[in-house]
């Protein structure tokens, strides 16, 4: 049983496809298809991921990376205004993400928790697409022109996410909110855009970046770590709120998570959770894009389980008979 | 100045003797067009997100996007152009390799006459300097210089001076040894000429030739680093692809048959580096003619 | 001689020193490493307690000392990713980097220097302006491009050869080789081929120069003229002479071989250094990246004495020491 780390994608495929490995995890997605059609000799193993691709974004009244047209400082944040943030969530394109950049690998949703989780929102759909209706939005928000922002993001963590970066930021720009790219290492990443915690690490208690591409995975299988994770305020001494980079506060959302939290009843605490979703995305604190299928390719001749929490294990392959 | 005038002449007759290189020359100059004229002769501009759309990605070449615009080249992953993304990319790089090459032989050149004027420790310590600046790899130089100074067109330019000041410094140096012990030379010093005057009208004139020629191939190679650089991610930023960073996106569609994403950029650096380096030998032989064969 | 020997031996120390000194103080400008490895949960005690683990809270001057004193120990401090020593996770690659390497130098003698002295021999005829536009192609060609190229015509289109890694290995004095195996050889083609195409076509043109100007010199003429065949003039006489100026090259290509290996290794995923730098560069792993120009540095020096000495002894010009 050998483990090759192949980091370079088209690599790892062309491994596959020589007959150098048995199985692959992350098969590029361009080449789903491709491996679909070759069913006699390879075969795909998916499954939906529980982790959330999102973009999240920052409340401070002056923003480094938001700046009006002409490059000048805004007098307003325009993220804090709901409109524009529905405006942003309807520019994206979900289904073409999913078509033409994930293979067809993608769950368009609403939601922060996965379908058959606990928490998860029959009534969160995902935002449709409408460019006009997002001009609009941004004309009614009193951003006629637009304005400009840079969209941050880890170039090497999740499925595609520079692809779909540089795909946000190109809808973005059609409906006037023009959008520079900045993409680094997760490492590298994920350091600056938590500096905003000020109790961790002090002297940073100001976060780096303004609009982001980020994503969450619900290991524990229902929404209460993961509403409160991610739409609770931000509260080290309470732990509440440790993924809400951008500070997103809403006293509704935090007395419901609250609640959800000390309530026995499964039931209740079932509502109580959606209700606190529905509440949180409806205002848009953060607007989820899709949720990951986590693919591998193996050759025929073998039979491969697939996990939600992405790991390969060495036991999940057998021979098929 | 009449004779420097007609040696020009009788050397720009001799360079056109070689068919290649003449066909270099006009490959480069293809290239120098379409490259300043990017902006008017492409049919999209790749750099401007607004015009791009995600449904026309992958589309292979002589296809039509959904607004009836043809893709003569295909597109890549975020549905630009690649024949416009080629026309800008080229700018990139020309300007990049020239301007660094160009910034390199100013430093180097002055560097040179320095030591070969002054002579002696000075003279020692310089070219201790750059034997030791010659015999580190560029792309290690390169890599850690953009390591340190961050990304972004005006590191890499400062990168790419650096690695490439060295060459021009010896080159020149050794050029102004030999003119200094020329008769000429001894001449212009005995008539108590200004120094700064020697060195316009009688050193550089002499040291072009071989500056000439050095800074052909030192364009090429350092058009070849960026490239190189940008395919490791060290380079400009993903929205403003230059060929390098093209070619590297194209590598994850290959695989499944989208091979244009990839070819083509490739071909036309390769052009550009080719026809440079063409014209540079030719340029050498028709200089050197010792070493003409 | 042997004052030669020592000469270059004390610039060489000399070298490593400015070496270290930049190397040292260029990657400390770097960007605050704890600040990219501390976990999440990290408070103010731990960040502290990490920073002094690394030794990373004394003045940079007495970083600098410590790092020389263990460095010539031997220990370049850990690696921030592995939690290995460096120069321990450096050398287990270094065997790779190398093979890559010399197949790349052998393959350039191998083609480049016969292509050269045919293109020489005969410069009018056409095979000869092919192997110079050939050349000219290999000269200007950007190396990630024709790798990528090679892939994808012998092992996507074709078929024939694979694409990625190293192929399987036979252990010779406690380190690995695969060009001792079949499948570690056809591992080893496409990379090295694309590592050797400049470096062929630097031989063809040396050796094509030479073989211009060595055809004409006196002791050839004279040596036809004694009745030599043909070939016995090329082999002793001709050959040696164009030697020289090729193997200077190529020892000094050498260490430049090893450098730029680090684009082919990321094209072909080969576990070799090279790909490590690339690696430790894009997470600011430092100590890595210190070990490796350390490593390298020091090769360096190595191949340029290990040159220097054969060109003397290949030279006897320059045996007097005295022609520098």
């Amino acid at each position: 049983m050998v483990f090759r780390p192949i980091t370079q994608d088209a690599s790892r495929l062309a491994a596959l496809m020589n007959g150098e490995v048995d199985i692959i995890d992350y098969p590029p997605t361009p080449d789903l298809p491709r491996l679909r059609q070759q069913s006699a000799r390879f075969t795909v193993s998916e499954i939906a991921s529980d982790r959330v691709i999102y973009i999240q974004m920052s409340f401070r009244d002056q923003e480094p990376f938001v700046r009006g047209n002409d490059g000048q400082p805004l007098p307003i944040n325009p993220l804090r205004d709901p409109r524009v943030r529905q405006a942003m969530s309807l520019a994206i394109n979900r289904d073409a993400i999913r078509d033409r950049l994930m293979g067809g690998a993608a769950l368009p949703t609403g939601n922060i928790v996965p379908p058959g989780f606990f928490g998860f929102s029959e009534a969160l759909r995902p935002d449709p697409f409408n460019a006009d209706r997002a001009r609009q939005l941004l004309q009614q928000a009193g951003f006629p022109q637009g304005f400009r922002v840079t969209l941050h993001g880890p170039n090497n963590r999740y499925i595609n996410d520079q692809q779909i970066i540089e795909a946000v930021a190109q809808m973005w720009t059609r409906v006037g909110i023009q959008t520079e790219v900045q993409t680094m290492p997760r490492n590298i990443f994920f350091t600056d855009v938590i500096r905003g915690d000020a109790l961790t690490i002090p002297g940073f208690d100001v976060g780096k970046f303004s609009v982001w591409l980020s994503g969450w995975g619900t290991a524990t299988g229902e929404a209460t770590y993961t509403v409160r994770g991610l739409l609770e305020s931000f509260n080290p001494e309470a732990g509440s709120g440790n993924a809400n980079w951008g500070r997103y506060t809403n006293a509704r959302v935090d007395a419901i998570s609250r609640r959800a939290r000390v309530t026995l009843d499964s039931n209740q605490r079932l509502q109580l959770l959606i209700q606190a979703s529905e509440i949180g995305l409806r205002d848009h604190a953060l607007i989820p894009i899709h949720f990951q299928v986590n693919n591998w390719a193996h050759r025929a001749g073998l039979r491969h389980q697939p996990r939600v929490n992405e790991r390969t294990y060495a036991w999940d392959v057998t021979r098929a008979r | 100045m009449s004779g420097t005038e007609g040696r020009w002449r009788a050397l720009a007759q001799e360079f056109a003797r070689a068919r290649g290189a003449v066909a270099a020359l006009l490959v480069l100059g293809l290239i120098l067009f379409v490259a300043a004229a990017a902006p008017l002769i492409s049919p999209q501009d790749p750099y401007d997100l607004r015009q791009l759309d995600i449904m026309d990605n992958l589309q292979p070449p002589g296809s039509r996007a959904f607004s009836g615009m043809l893709f003569m080249l295909g597109t890549d992953g975020q549905g630009r152009d690649i024949l416009s993304a080629i026309f800008y990319g080229l700018r990139t790089s020309l300007l990049v390799g020239v301007l660094s090459g160009t910034l390199a032989l100013l430093l180097g050149s002055v560097v040179g006459l320095v030591a070969a004027q002054a002579g002696g420790a000075l003279d020692s310590l310089i070219m201790r300097i750059v034997d030791l600046q010659l015999g580190l790899p560029p792309i290690l130089v390169a890599l850690v210089l953009l390591v340190v100074l961050g990304n972004g067109a005006d590191k890499i330019i400062v990168a790419l001076v650096i690695v490439q000041w060295a060459f021009f410094a010896r080159t020149v140096r050794g050029v102004a040894l030999v003119e200094n012990a020329r008769d000429y030379m001894e001449a212009a010093r005995s008539l108590r000429l200004p120094r700064l005057r020697i060195l316009f009208t009688h050193l550089l004139p002499n040291c072009m030739p071989t500056l000439l020629v050095v800074g052909t191939v030192q364009v090429a190679s350092a058009i070849s680093l960026e490239a190189t650089l940008s395919f490791l991610g060290l380079g400009l930023p993903a929205t403003e692809p230059s060929l390098g960073l093209l070619i590297a996106n194209g590598f994850r569609y290959m695989m499944s048959g989208n091979w244009w994403v990839s070819v083509f950029p490739g071909l036309a650096l390769l052009a550009t580096i080719m026809s440079i380096n063409v014209i540079g030998d030719r340029l050498r032989d028709v200089l050197n003619p010792r070493l003409r064969h | 001689m042997s004052v030669f020997i020592l000469r270059r031996l004390l610039q060489s120390v000399f070298v490593m020193l400015a070496m270290t000194l930049l190397v040292f103080f260029g990657v400390s400008i770097v960007g605050d490493p704890i600040q990219m490895f501390a976990p999440q949960q990290c408070d103010q005690r731990c960040v502290d307690a990490l920073r002094a683990s690394f030794g990373l809270d004394r003045p940079l001057w007495e970083q600098y000392g410590l790092f020389l004193a263990s460095a010539l120990r031997g220990e370049l401090g850990n690696s921030f990713q592995f939690g290995l020593p460096a120069l321990q996770v450096i050398l287990a690659r270094a065997p790779a980097t190398l093979e890559l390497a010399s197949a790349a130098v052998l393959l350039s003698f191998v083609v480049g220097l016969p292509l050269g002295m045919w293109a020489g021999l005969k410069p009018d005829a056409l095979s000869s302006r092919v192997i110079m536009t050939a050349s000219t192609v290999g000269f200007s060609v950007p190396t990630f491009w024709i790798g990528l190229i090679f892939i994808m015509i012998f092992s996507l289109w074709l078929g024939l050869l694979p694409t990625t890694g190293r192929g399987a290995t036979v252990t010779v004095l406690g380190i690995e080789w695969s060009f001792l195996t079949l499948n570690g050889l056809s591992h080893l083609i496409l990379p090295a081929t694309t590592l050797a195409l400049f470096n062929i076509a630097l031989v063809i043109r040396l050796a094509r120069a030479g073989m211009r100007e060595v055809l004409f010199a006196d002791y050839v003429k004279f040596a036809r003229a004694k009745g030599l065949s043909e070939f016995r003039v090329l082999s002793t006489h001709v050959l040696k002479n164009i030697l020289i100026p090729i193997v200077t090259v190529l020892g000094i290509e050498f260490g430049g071989t090893i450098a730029f290996a680090v684009v082919t290794e990321t094209i072909f995923s080969w576990p070799g250094m090279g790909k490590l730098l690339i690696d430790a560069i894009e997470v600011l792993d430092r100590p890595l990246i210190v070990a490796y120009l350390m490593l390298v540095a020091v090769l360096f020096v190595v191949i340029n004495l290990v040159v220097d000495v054969i060109y003397s002894l290949l030279d006897p010009r320059v045996r007097i020491g005295g022609w520098r």
